[in-house]
C-alpha cells in the first residue's frame, strides 16, 4: 500500500459516523430536557407537600426532595445546553472572532 | 478502501447561503494524492465549493463523501480534527497573537507546541526570526507563510487552499507554490482555488473550471487552458477540452 493510500485510508477510518453522532446528541439533549422538567415538577411537588404538613420530619424530607429537584434542573440544564445550544454558541463565538479579525 | 476510488466526492451538490443557491448540482471526484485546481472568475462559486468540502457549508441537496462515506452535516471542527485543513482567502491568521501563538493553535492533532514550531520554522525559517512578532504586523507574504505552515504542521490528509496568491507579489506566490509542489508527493490531497491558471499550471495534476456554480471544464491543465477564456465569458454554455 502506498503512502497516499495509507494516508487516505487512515483519514477515512478516523471520520466519525455522522448519523450516530447526531442521534447521540439528540438523545442527550432530550435527557437534559426531561431532567429539567422532572426536577422542576419534583420541586413544586415538594413545596406543595411541605405546606400541607405540620410534621417537621416530613418537612425535612420534603426540603431534601425540593433541593434534589433543583439539582436535577441544574444538571439537566447543563446537559441540554451542552448538546443543543453548544453548537450554536460555538458558531456565535467563531463569528465574533471572525468579525473582530476582519476589523 | 480509497485505493481505487476517490477520496473526495461531491454528488449533485447544491449549496449556497440563506436560501440563495450558488452551486447548481456539482459532480466532482478527487482521487487521493491528486492536486486539483479549481479555476473560475469572481463569484463563480469556487469558495463555496471549498466551504462544502470543509464542512462549513452543508449541501442543500446532494452528497459530500470522503472515501465513499457520506458525511453531509458533519461538524467542521470534527472534520478538521480528522485531517481536513482549509486555508481561507485572506490568510486566516490571528492578527493580535504572535507567530508562535498562532502556531500553538495548530497543535491539536498529536503534535506538541514545540514540535509544531520546529516543523514550521524548518519549512519557513523567516517565521522563526519573527516568532515573537504579532501576526498582524507581518507582511502579506509572511502572513500567508504562517497560514500555510499552520496547515502543514498538522500533516492533513486533505488540504484546501483558497486564493493563496491574492494580494501577493509574484515572487512570493512562486515561493509559496514551490512549497506546495513539494507536498504533492507526500500523499496529501490538495484542492487549490485560483483565478489565474498560469499560477498553478506547473503543480496541478488536473483542473476544473467553475462558472456560474457549474463545472464547465474538467481535465489536465494543459488541455483546459485554451478553453478557459471562452468559458469565463460565455457563462452557461457547455465547453469541452
Amino acid at each position: 500500500m502506498t503512502d497516499t493510500n495509507r494516508k487516505a485510508d487512515d483519514f477515512v477510518a478516523g471520520l466519525p459516523d455522522v448519523a450516530d453522532r447526531t442521534r447521540a446528541e439528540l438523545i442527550y439533549a432530550r435527557i437534559g430536557m426531561v431532567l429539567m422538567v422532572a426536577g422542576f415538577a419534583v420541586s413544586v411537588l415538594a413545596v406543595i407537600l411541605s405546606q400541607g404538613s405540620d410534621n417537621s420530619l416530613d418537612q425535612s424530607t420534603q426540603l431534601a426532595l425540593g433541593i434534589a429537584g433543583l439539582a436535577a434542573v441544574g444538571v439537566g440544564g447543563v446537559v441540554f445546553l451542552r448538546y443543543s445550544l453548544g453548537r450554536l454558541l460555538r458558531f456565535w463565538l467563531l463569528r465574533m472572532l471572525h468579525e473582530r479579525h476582519d476589523r | 478502501m480509497t485505493g481505487a476510488g476517490s477520496l473526495i466526492e461531491l454528488r449533485s451538490v447544491r449549496a449556497g447561503y440563506e436560501g440563495v443557491e450558488v452551486l447548481h448540482g456539482i459532480d466532482l471526484a478527487v482521487p487521493a494524492g491528486q492536486v486539483l485546481a479549481v479555476l473560475g472568475p469572481n463569484g463563480a462559486g469556487k469558495t463555496t465549493l471549498l466551504s462544502v468540502i470543509a464542512g462549513l457549508s452543508v449541501p442543500m441537496a446532494g452528497e459530500l463523501c470522503f472515501g465513499g462515506r457520506v458525511v453531509n452535516g458533519i461538524d467542521p471542527a470534527t472534520l478538521a480534527a480528522s485531517g481536513v485543513c482549509l486555508i481561507p482567502e485572506g490568510r486566516g491568521v490571528f492578527a493580535n497573537l504572535s507567530v508562535s501563538e498562532n502556531l500553538w493553535l495548530s497543535c491539536g492533532r498529536g503534535h506538541s507546541r514545540s514540535e509544531s514550531e520546529d516543523r514550521a520554522y524548518a519549512i519557513f525559517p523567516r517565521l522563526g526570526e519573527r516568532r515573537g512578532q504579532l501576526a498582524g504586523s507581518l507582511s502579506g507574504g509572511e502572513q500567508q507563510m504562517l497560514s500555510l505552515s499552520r496547515a502543514l504542521v498538522t500533516d492533513p490528509a486533505v488540504l484546501l487552499i483558497d486564493e493563496l496568491s491574492m494580494g501577493l507579489a509574484p515572487l512570493v506566490v512562486a515561493d509559496l507554490y514551490e512549497r506546495i509542489a513539494a507536498l504533492s508527493g507526500t500523499g496529501m490531497t490538495i484542492v487549490l482555488v485560483e483565478q489565474f491558471v498560469r499560477t498553478i499550471a506547473d503543480i496541478a495534476d488536473r483542473g476544473v473550471a467553475v462558472v456560474d456554480g457549474r463545472i464547465v471544464l474538467d481535465g489536465p491543465i494543459a488541455a483546459i487552458s485554451p478553453h478557459l477564456h471562452a468559458a469565463y465569458f460565455a457563462t452557461t454554455e457547455e465547453h469541452s477540452p
